[in-house]
């Protein structure tokens, strides 16, 4: 740190000690990242309280929005008794489990779906001359400010589907709390993905979309869709750990509860691979290799 | 090697990779240089568009692209406490050049050590002793008080408390932005946001900062008050790496001045020099560039 | 005509951006596949639902999917940033009106999306043996049907676009168009519908966006009732771009009277 000119030249090009053992760094580094955060999400809320008028409005348009689209499965039911196999609340559980996963990561990551513009307009730059992982900075630079209303119709769906299973137990609760917090790992890492593609190409809005349009998948039974592509969903893009999935514990589905109970494990999975991505794409437009 | 006489003349150091770390500056600054850019070269490539429709319709399956070099071996030096004007056009290789010394981008070919370390391969170490002000981009958090970008920067740089506040309270009263910190910045000028933006810059006690065109759309008065702001900060031992088209803002930075043009460099020299090369008062600086360049160009 | 130069531009906008292109093209693979699943699965224990087959509905939908890019919400349709940027003034002081100028750069956007996305779609639907080619009175009905879908949906757009300049800002149109689009029969056809909420669709314009076309396609539309089928929809489509006319001239008015 430069304190007075006079002593500033002395320790020039010295690089910064190293701050403990291993252990001790890492736990450092937590901490401060956590506390970063913090202040991060700070700054967003007293953002969004500079509009109070639009932060209400917006909400409830936007429970307005997410109760539309259940409308489908609602009106579907006054004609027919099951999709596949499945019940009505058991429909209901998958869809609200979905949509729960979908806007906590909405919420709290949205900030990805910028990075193209980001990229254009150089913040990208900015991002990475500070002391701080870039997609972290990315992730905590931005809340978003109309998934509130949407997460309200997610917990309405899965608490009313969980009582009309018989199932609203506080081992059943918790279990939901686990499943959403993967779930939203996983979304964040398939649109880490997408979204890692504006490093390689300008416009990546299509790519934006694709990201959005996999989400659609978790929001049916999984088992719906054809072998291969289930399959597909299941290890590949693991989407269904999001919704189907999870949900199988809560209906004691003896066949699909081990996997049921390997999601945490696979958001984890699908989070490394995702960040690995990450790291290449980055690399590649600061053009590493070239 | 598209070096042009005239800088041979006028600087002790020319831009040839082996001559870099001679340990003497062309404003008198001595010891080891801060930063060493060796040959550094940044191509970059470019999708083709085509001009008629038939043209576009084919190259949308069939993509042609073309290699630009953006930045064409370029050397120098700077040391510790300099303050150097990287004038260009638009489009010259400024902000290239700068991206490359902050590590944003890493260099297709060539080296660049700042204090020792390669940027990109020492990304948030260097980060924490480089400051980076683009012109045309805030750091301000739009919504909200001045005071919370502040506070914001203070944690990312994980400054403690102290340091923090030492620092914030010189940074304020050099720029006078006492009375706008509880402002929102969205309704702030351009030269209240622009000396707001300064201080962020400064705030983590930077080494080495770098100013990407700072005086951008401002008058005379708010120029002036960056100008005596930069010089003071110049007098603590930070070194000032200033670009800009705008042969104006070479008040700001007085001694040492570096021409680019087309990704090179036509001049490194003090100021005096560039004018006496020039052969009186500068014009503008397009017409200062094409003298240069032709002259490069003969020689 | 002056206008389609606009559509040209935004044609060879559109195809200025290869791998967006590709994935674009994943996404509308994904949204068909979505809801061949899902229909399937929703008849596997019925034959008909309110009175609809399962191969009447999957051609409804999956014509949808096909028609989806054409029939897409355009987004550039709000006057309050235009207002907030000043580029307003621009748009005011050029000899072509505002809201052709809209109306055809966004057609060349949407037939972009039908050419690129949707033919090729068809193609595939019609190989694998899902959509089949109706008879020629149908198919021309259907294709006038789709032009005018274009403009109700533009018209839809561009109205709620006018009207963000008078709440100063576009909060809540996006999400509320989702209400627009279940009115509109995207989700499902209209008798699928409970009877208040069928009552409610058929007195809105909106089914003239999504469900007139489509039923149309499918044949969900007896072959008697396609000429008033359509006619109604002209119907509702010439109303709503009066509505636009009403709207914008009155902006305008707003615009230069008050300087906004």
């Amino acid at each position: 740190m430069i304190r007075s000119s006079s002593g500033s030249s002395a320790d020039m090009g010295r690089p910064n000690p190293p701050a403990g053992g291993f252990p001790g760094k890492t736990a450092k580094t937590l901490i401060r990242y956590i506390s970063v955060y913090f202040w991060y999400l700070r700054a967003n809320w007293l953002s969004l309280m500079a509009y109070p008028v639009e932060f209400i409005v917006t909400n409830i348009a936007g429970m307005v929005y997410s109760f539309g689209s259940v409308a489908l499965v609602w009106v579907l039911f006054t004609q027919i008794k099951s999709i596949g196999d499945w019940s009505y609340p058991q429909v209901l559980l998958i869809y609200g489990l979905s949509i729960f996963s979908r806007s906590l990561f909405h919420l709290f990551w949205v900030d990805l779906m910028n990075i193209s513009g980001m990229v254009r307009m150089g913040d990208i730059d900015r991002l990475l001359v500070r002391p701080l992982n870039p997609l972290f900075q990315v992730v905590a630079g931005y809340l978003d400010n109309d998934d509130y209303g949407e997460l309200v119709t997610a917990v309405i769906l899965v608490w009313t589907s969980l009582g009309m299973l018989g199932q609203r137990t506080v081992a059943n609760l918790l279990w939901v709390l686990v499943s959403v917090l993967s779930g939203m790992v996983i979304f964040a890492s398939v649109h880490i993905v997408a979204n890692a593609m504006a490093f390689f190409t300008v416009e990546s809005s299509g790519f934006t979309r694709l990201a959005w349009t996999v989400d659609e998948f978790t929001r049916y039974p999984a088992d719906i869709y054809g072998k291969d592509l289930r399959r597909l969903l299941t290890w590949v893009i693991p989407v269904s750990f999001a919704s189907f999935y999870p949900a199988q514990l809560i209906f004691r589905n003896g066949d699909l509860m081990p996997l049921a109970a390997i999601t945490p494990v696979v958001a984890a999975a699908t989070f490394t691979a995702a960040y690995l991505f990450w790291c290449k794409a980055l690399d590649r437009y600061q053009g590493v290799g070239n | 090697m598209p070096v042009s006489h005239l800088e041979m003349d006028a600087t002790p150091h020319s831009s040839r990779a082996a001559d870099v770390s001679c340990p003497r500056s062309s404003t008198g600054a001595k010891g080891e240089p801060i930063i060493v850019a060796t040959e550094l070269t940044r191509e970059f490539r470019v999708r083709l568009d085509g001009d008629s429709f038939t043209e576009r319709v084919r190259r949308f399956f069939k993509p042609d692209y073309r290699i630009v070099k953006a930045l064409n071996r370029v050397s120098f030096s700077i040391w510790p406490g300099e303050a150097v004007g990287y004038i260009g056009l638009n489009g010259a290789g400024k902000s290239t050049t700068i991206k490359l010394l902050c590590g944003v981008l890493v260099p297709s070919y060539g080296k660049v050590t700042v204090m020792g370390l390669e940027p990109h391969r020492h990304r948030t170490e260097n980060a924490r002793r480089i400051g980076l002000m683009m012109g045309q981009r805030t750091q301000l958090l739009w919504d909200l008080p001045v005071k919370e970008s502040f506070r914001l920067l203070g944690k990312i740089y994980d400054l403690d408390r102290n340091t923090y506040k030492n620092n914030l309270e010189r940074l304020v009263e050099a720029l006078d932005i006492g009375s706008l910190m509880d402002t929102p910045a969205r309704m702030l000028s351009l030269g209240q946001k622009t000396r707001c933006d300064l201080a962020l810059t400064f705030l983590h006690d930077p080494k080495i900062v770098y100013l990407d065109e700072p005086t951008i759309g401002l008058d005379v008065l708010a120029r002036e008050r960056i100008r005596d702001f930069i010089r003071g900060e110049k007098e603590r031992g930070v070194t000032i790496f200033l670009a800009s088209h705008d042969l104006d803002d070479l008040d700001i930075v007085t001694e040492r001045v570096m021409l680019i043009h087309r990704g090179e460099i036509l001049f490194d020299g003090p100021k005096a020099e560039l004018q006496k090369l020039a052969g009186g008062p500068l014009g503008t600086l397009e017409d200062t560039v094409k003298r240069f360049y032709k002259e490069a160009r003969l020689g | 005509m002056k206008y389609l130069l606009y559509t040209r531009a935004e044609f060879l906008r559109g195809i200025r951006y290869r791998a967006s292109f590709w994935a674009q093209m994943a996404s509308g693979l994904i949204m068909t596949a979505i809801q061949w699943y899902l229909w399937t699965a929703v008849y596997r224990h019925t034959g008909s639902i309110a009175g609809v087959s399962l191969q009447e509905m999957l051609s409804y939908t999956l014509m949808g999917r096909v028609a989806a890019g054409f029939l897409a919400e355009p987004s550039n349709l709000r006057l309050a940033p235009r207002v907030r940027q000043g580029t307003i003034v621009h748009d005011l002081v050029k000899p072509a009106d505002l809201h052709f100028q809209l109306l055809f750069q966004n057609l060349g956007s949407a037939a972009f999306r039908l050419v690129s996305t949707g033919l090729p779609l068809y193609v595939a639907l019609s190989v694998m043996g899902i959509l089949h080619l109706p008879d020629a009175r149908t198919l021309i009905a259907f294709v006038i049907s789709l032009l005018m879908g274009y403009v109700a949906v533009f018209s839809t757009s561009f109205v709620s676009g006018v009207l963000t300049f008078y709440t100063k800002s576009g909060v809540g149109v996006d999400h509320l168009y989702t209400v627009v689009e279940l009115l509109a029969g995207m989700y499902v056809p209209l008798q699928f519908f409970p009877g208040w909420l069928r009552w409610v669709a058929e007195n809105l314009p909106f089914k003239a966006i999504h469900y007139i076309p489509m039923a149309i396609w499918s044949g969900m539309t007896e072959p008697g009732e396609v000429v008033s089928a359509v006619l109604s929809q002209l119907l509702w489509t010439g109303l709503m771009v009066l509505l636009c006319r009403i709207v914008w001239k009155g902006a305008i008015k707003h615009l230069t009277v008050q300087g906004g």
